[in-house]
């Protein structure tokens, strides 16, 4: 086996061991949680019997163990079960969520990161310049700035006020149908903007302040100065010391995708787009156990692979830290 | 026989109790103890039926226990009235405004409360198992079912009904509850509630803090005219529809957009919650409906006939159509019936727990006779306003096609056809549902689709109406405050429309327990609470101060409007009672109990109720 498999196998059980320990948290974290779903989704005035007969159908009436047995199996399977009020199942309901989610977070991701390398790198590269101390200045505004408030701040501006942009959704009323039908329109960008605008308000900030202060540690060293003696133009020397400042953004990447995902819950209820994060929130206030831990589960499992990958990746691009 | 709950028990005190028992009872864990053989006794012996004998439930829950032992034990010489405990929701930031003043208020009677706050479902939780302490604080939201008396005298004062949060037992009371539940005469049943409405109100058990918040919507004006408005749910209300049948565009737009916050969380009527459910019944005809005024009307059942107090003829309206073609007929509504009867535990069940069969009487008249377990009150007002039919063609086979067993929660449908006056259209989930008008409908709506769209936010809401991208908020449970139709009102195309409502917020103190078995201590309690500051500060004037302690509320077609008026909010007069009831005060300031030996105190505390009632409930230890 070489190293790099056997680095990659050791990281694959580390992280089947964390999932079970998240599993096993959240587990605990529900059965302590108050309130009984069937409060709020069986009508009062049942008798106990019926009350008993729903929880029984539900599995919350066997012993917690079994419970706890039932849900690993199930949670490794990928078998979420069926939200207790929306007649779906979880996986379906998840899919549709995330689907959207994504469709909100991956364009602000994109952007942010080709954006924010950009900037960042002309900001290290032009040290001491009005356009480096307005970048770090701005950079730091905007990630201070609470999203929720920025948010509430365009909303109000640009759609209320102004009425330029439509005031949320995924889609105008009426819009395109199905997933790909929605997000291959122009009326979709134009709902995209403003909770995209928000998002990478505030996403953009890291990596033009770890790109500027990475530049910031190349632009000093020998290749730079072999590059230049080569003759090499500046706008040329400026590309290959982005390059070698990229290594740190590749493992931020999954940090900031954790962010986003994060992040995205508030936007999403503001922008009423119908992702994951709203989804979650609404369970939890529901007491919709299925979705919510589905909902956790995915989230975690996001995040997990992506320092996964980033781990995998690092390990590729850089030889030192194999 | 009444309409009665017997509770639900929380999985997590469940999950705790399990545990102990695990390591050999509570005591090992600290935990409450249950209580002793014969510790605690009911004045009349058929309340057992829910203190001793219900599941997991009070005198077998080691919580309840361990909350009411002290309060039904003798207070010593000197003993200060304990400290009062309030529990309410994070999210009803109301509420605990005007508890604060109430709690400062009282404090200059010696009275010391410990206001606590918790989540919506720890809430939900504890007042289900009665720990909430010393007051339930509870407001109403209207739904057409809850027009009917029963609905809150019954769940909220009823001897044995769980909701009786306060746990008092008045046996006049209680007789009355029985009695008009089984009054199939609507004038009969109407001084029945109205008669107990005023032991309700005379025995100062419950205390309404404010009738309201007011209904208070906005409409986009420039596009419609002819908006409806019904009696305690205003204009915009999927419960109560009439806008929606009603209104007239004023533009060529013919879409009644309405903004609503909640999500649209299943299209199966049966599964569905309260917001859905409305929507539901804009689909599926319901047999009867009410007007503005809150006045039954006929629906999909022309009319009705009482054959007996506890049998009804249904005649169904002829010439309806489902939405896919074919006709409605009377199979279907007797379909509809057995359906519910042989499986349906949630939503319906409360509408027909009381059936007992059907049969079709004139299968060519489309005539269904109906026959209910007992004399039936509530047949108008319940059992036709819940009830809708199902498509006999669609659902009879519906629950073995989809392998879902005996559990009609899991039944999908994902396009509802009915016979309403909405067909099914478009459907986002969470994010859009198109109703499109059915013209052949017999309430011929004059819109052509009704437009629902999700936005979770207030402020969303606000800003959408505003800019003119939705016509009104759904008002099931979202009304504006004064301060925000200020802000709309401004903005222009936006007319501000004001409802009479029939809304409340109440408290219910635990008069099984000390210090409220004390009729002269809940007198004086009563003269605690400053009223208007709730309806003119905390409410922004949009509330009415209550003219009398009932639920049924002036406006309400079952008030009695002769009730004794809410003591004013008077501190003197609240500290004469008092002292003339032989309560002092410590130096501290603390109210003190009278002396073990005052007889009267003694006399007061174990009647519980005002002189000429008989109390059923719980009797002090000792």
């Amino acid at each position: 086996m070489t190293h790099l498999a056997h680095a990659a196998l050791r990281r694959l059980l580390l992280l089947a061991l964390t999932m079970w320990c998240i599993l096993s948290i959240m587990f605990a974290l529900f059965k302590l949680l108050p309130g009984d779903p069937t409060s709020i989704f069986v009508d009062n005035n049942m008798p106990m019997e019926m009350i008993e007969h729903q929880k029984q159908l539900w599995g919350l009436n066997d012993p917690w163990w079994l419970q706890y047995l039932h849900y690993i199996v199930n949670m490794a399977l990928f078998r979420f079960g069926d939200s207790f009020f929306q007649n779906q199942t979880v996986s379906e309901i998840l899919a549709e969520k995330v689907a959207n989610t994504c469709a909100m977070i991956v364009p602000a991701l994109v952007v942010s990161v080709v954006l924010g390398t950009v900037v960042g790198a002309l900001a290290g590269w032009r040290r001491g310049s009005r356009f480096e101390q307005a970048t770090v200045t701005g950079s730091l505004l905007l990630h201070s700035a609470p999203s929720f408030f920025v948010g509430i701040l365009v909303l109000m501006v640009f759609s209320y006020k102004l009425g330029w942009l439509p005031p949320g959704g995924m889609v105008s009323l009426g819009g395109p149908e199905g997933f790909w039908g929605m997000i291959t329109s122009g009326d979709y960008l134009r709902h995209l903007l403003l909770p995209g605008l928000v998002l990478v308000s505030r996403e953009i900030t890291g990596p033009i302040l770890l790109v500027r202060s990475s530049m910031l540690e190349i632009k000093g060293s020998d290749f730079v100065d072999i590059l230049r003696a080569k003759g090499l133009t500046e706008g040329r020397i400026l590309v290959h010391a982005t390059r070698n400042a990229l290594l740190p953004l590749v493992t931020y990447i999954a940090v900031m995708t954790g962010l986003l995902l994060q992040g995205q819950v508030l936007l999403e209820i503001i922008f009423a787009w119908p992702g994951i994060g709203r989804e979650l929130v609404t369970a939890l206030g529901d007491l919709d156990y299925p979705v919510a831990q589905g909902a956790l589960y995915v989230m975690a499992l996001v995040i997990l692979l992506l320092n996964l990958l980033a781990d995998m990746l690092y390990g590729l691009i850089d030889p030192r830290s194999r | 026989m009444t309409q009665q709950d017997n509770g639900s028990r929380p999985i997590a005190r469940r999950a705790l109790l399990r545990l102990a028992a695990a390591f050999r009872g509570a005591g090992s864990l600290g935990l409450p103890a249950l209580a002793a053989e014969g510790e605690f006794v009911v004045a009349d012996p058929r309340y057992d039926a829910l203190y001793q004998k219900t599941g997991t439930y009070y005198t077998k829950d080691p919580q309840w226990v361990s909350w009411t032992r002290p309060r039904l034990t003798w207070p010593q010489a000197g003993e200060k009235v304990p400290e009062l405990t309030v529990t309410i929701p994070t999210v009803q930031t109301n509420w605990l405004d005007a508890w604060r003043k109430f709690a400062a208020d009282a404090g200059k009677l010696g009275l010391q409360y410990n206001i606590q706050q918790v989540s919506e479902a720890r809430w939900l939780d504890m007042i289900g198992v009665h720990t909430h302490g010393d007051v339930e604080v509870h407001s109403a939201i209207l739904r057409p079912e809850r027009v009917d008396p029963a609905e809150w005298l019954t769940s909220r004062a009823y001897g044995l009904d769980r909701r009786n949060y306060g746990e008092w037992v008045n046996e006049q009371f209680d007789a009355l509850i029985e009695a008009q539940v089984a009054e199939s005469d609507p004038d009969k049943r109407l001084k029945l509630v109205q008669d107990a409405q005023r032991i309700l109100a005379d025995d100062l058990y419950i205390t309404q803090l404010g009738w309201g918040p007011g209904v208070i919507e906005a409409y986009n004006s420039a596009a419609w005219d002819g908006v409806v408005q019904t009696r305690g749910f205003g204009i915009g209300s999927f419960n109560a529809f009439h806008t929606f049948l009603r209104a007239r565009p004023k533009t060529a737009r013919r879409k009644f957009i309405v903004g609503i916050h909640s999500l649209l969380e299943t299209t199966s009527i049966i599964a569905a919650g309260n917001n859905m459910r409305a929507i539901g019944r804009m689909i599926y005809d319901r047999l009867a409906y009410m007007d503005e005024n809150l006045k039954i009307i006929p629906w999909a059942a022309e009319s009705w006939t009482r054959v007996d107090d506890r049998t009804w003829d249904i005649k169904l309206r002829p010439g309806m159509m489902f939405h896919d073609g074919k006709p409605v007929t009377i199979d279907d509504l007797q379909f509809t019936f057995e359906f519910m009867l042989k499986y349906e535990r949630g939503n319906f069940w409360t509408a027909n727990q009381f059936l007992r069969k059907t049969e079709i009487k004139d299968a060519a008249n489309g005539i269904l006779r109906a026959s209910f377990k007992q004399p039936y009150g509530q047949f108008e007002s319940y059992f036709l306003q819940l009830n809708v039919i199902l498509p006999k063609h669609i659902w009879q086979n519906i629950m073995a096609e989809q392998g879902v067993g005996d559990d009609p929660m899991r039944v999908r449908i994902d396009k509802p056809i009915g016979s309403g006056p909405f067909r099914f259209g478009r459907y986002r989930k969470d994010a859009e549902l198109q109703l499109i008008a059915d013209k052949t409908h017999f309430s011929k709506p004059s819109v052509d689709e009704v437009w629902a769209v999700v936005t979770p936010s207030i402020d969303g809401l606000l800003g959408r109406l505003q800019s003119g991208d939705i016509d009104l908020i759904e008002s099931s449970d979202t009304h504006l405050t004064p301060s925000q139709a200020k802000q709309l009102a401004d903005s222009p195309g936006l007319t501000i429309v004001r409802t009479p409502d029939l809304n409340w917020l109440h408290g219910v103190p635990r008069a099984s327990n000390m210090p409220w078995r004390d009729y002269e201590f809940r007198r004086a309690w009563h003269h605690s609470i400053d009223r208007e500051f709730l309806v003119k500060v905390v409410w922004e004037g949009a509330g009415r101060i209550p003219l009398g302690n009932t639920f049924l509320v002036e406006g309400n077609p079952w008030n009695n409007p002769d009730l004794p008026p809410v003591p004013a909010f008077d501190l003197d007069k609240a500290r004469d009672i008092l002292k003339a009831a032989g309560y002092s005060w410590a130096e501290d300031g603390r109210l003190v109990y009278p002396p073990p030996t005052d007889e009267n105190f003694r006399r007061r505390v174990q009647r519980v109720c005002k002189d000429g009632y008989k109390w059923g409930g719980l009797q002090m230890i000792g």
